[in-house]
């Protein structure tokens, strides 16, 4: 069964997050929260049983992301249900990150290629 | 960091240090097994709203309600969200205090996005602000900060139909 990603991202972010998705599912992953960069489906129920059913949680991270109500609301969500959240970083250095991601590992969007390659076993079981 | 307020000033605590009101609680320990864990708020705020975050804190816990409300200034570490996430599960509701300042609170916005994940009732507490204007907020019943008392007599009721 295809890991299920849930990608979480600033509106300000849809082109990153149009390359960061497709890479995804490149890799076998079957990805939610995608829906957003086509409609904006902001409704946070929504949103958090799409969370729930979710396997982990990617987010881009930039500096879109600190003035994100909603970003932060989905980071919230995914820390309380236990999910495992990888940010990715877009031109924003560790020290920018939010207090909440600081100390999560964090992938540089220019490694995210590679990175997608050494986790493959990963999005594809 | 991350203090935690209230668990000891409930009303299921009081009298407790007189011998005949012990062994009523003893009885009471043996008929429920368990004791209920005392009703709590969990109080979200911006730090520049700490003054007001406080002053409601006091008046929640006058009507015997405990409070869990962080004191943090934003230094962070895994600490912090975890004490958080704890202090949400054993909440039984959360009040979130909505500002100028804190609708630009990357803590507020995670910690409504922790309260709606694990499915706590959440009321917005409005301080000279649109209803609308914390996005993820949108559509729950919200209360201005005049309308406060309305809000503590309904935490009262929920409290004892618990």
């Amino acid at each position: 069964m295809a890991r299920r990603v849930f990608l979480s991202f600033s509106s300000k972010d849809k082109h990153v997050a149009h390359s960061v998705l497709k890479q995804l599912r490149e890799a076998g992953a079957e990805v939610t929260g995608a829906e957003r960069i086509a409609e904006r489906a902001e409704i946070k129920l929504q949103i958090a049983d799409a969370m729930r059913q979710s396997d982990e949680v990617i987010a881009i991270v930039s500096k879109n992301s600190a003035q994100s109500a909603w970003q932060n609301f989905e980071i919230g969500a995914a820390l309380a249900l236990g999910k495992k959240v990888t940010p990715i970083l877009v031109g924003a250095g560790i020290k920018k990150l939010s207090p909440v991601l600081r100390s999560l590992r964090a992938i540089d969007l220019a490694d995210f290629r590679e990175y997608i390659l050494s986790q493959s076993k990963r999005f594809q079981d | 960091m991350v203090r935690v307020h209230g668990e000891t000033e409930c009303g299921s605590d009081a009298g407790y240090g007189n011998h005949a009101s012990r062994h009523r609680q003893s009885q009471s320990f043996s008929m429920t097994k368990r004791k209920k864990s005392p009703y709590t708020v969990f109080l979200s705020h911006s730090g520049r709203d700490t003054w007001l975050a406080n002053t409601i804190a006091e008046k929640i816990r006058a009507a015997k309600i405990g409070v869990w409300i962080d004191q943090m200034s934003l230094a962070g570490g895994d600490t912090v969200i975890d004490a958080i996430i704890q202090g949400m599960k054993r909440a039984d509701e959360a009040v979130v205090l909505v500002s100028n300042d804190s609708i630009r609170s990357q803590w507020v916005a995670v910690e409504i996005g922790i309260a709606l994940a694990l499915r706590k009732r959440i009321a917005p507490l409005l301080n000279n602000i649109d209803y609308d204007a914390m996005a993820p907020l949108k559509g729950i019943k919200s209360y201005e900060l005049n309308q406060f008392a309305s809000l503590l007599r309904e935490m009262k009721k929920r409290k004892q139909n618990r």
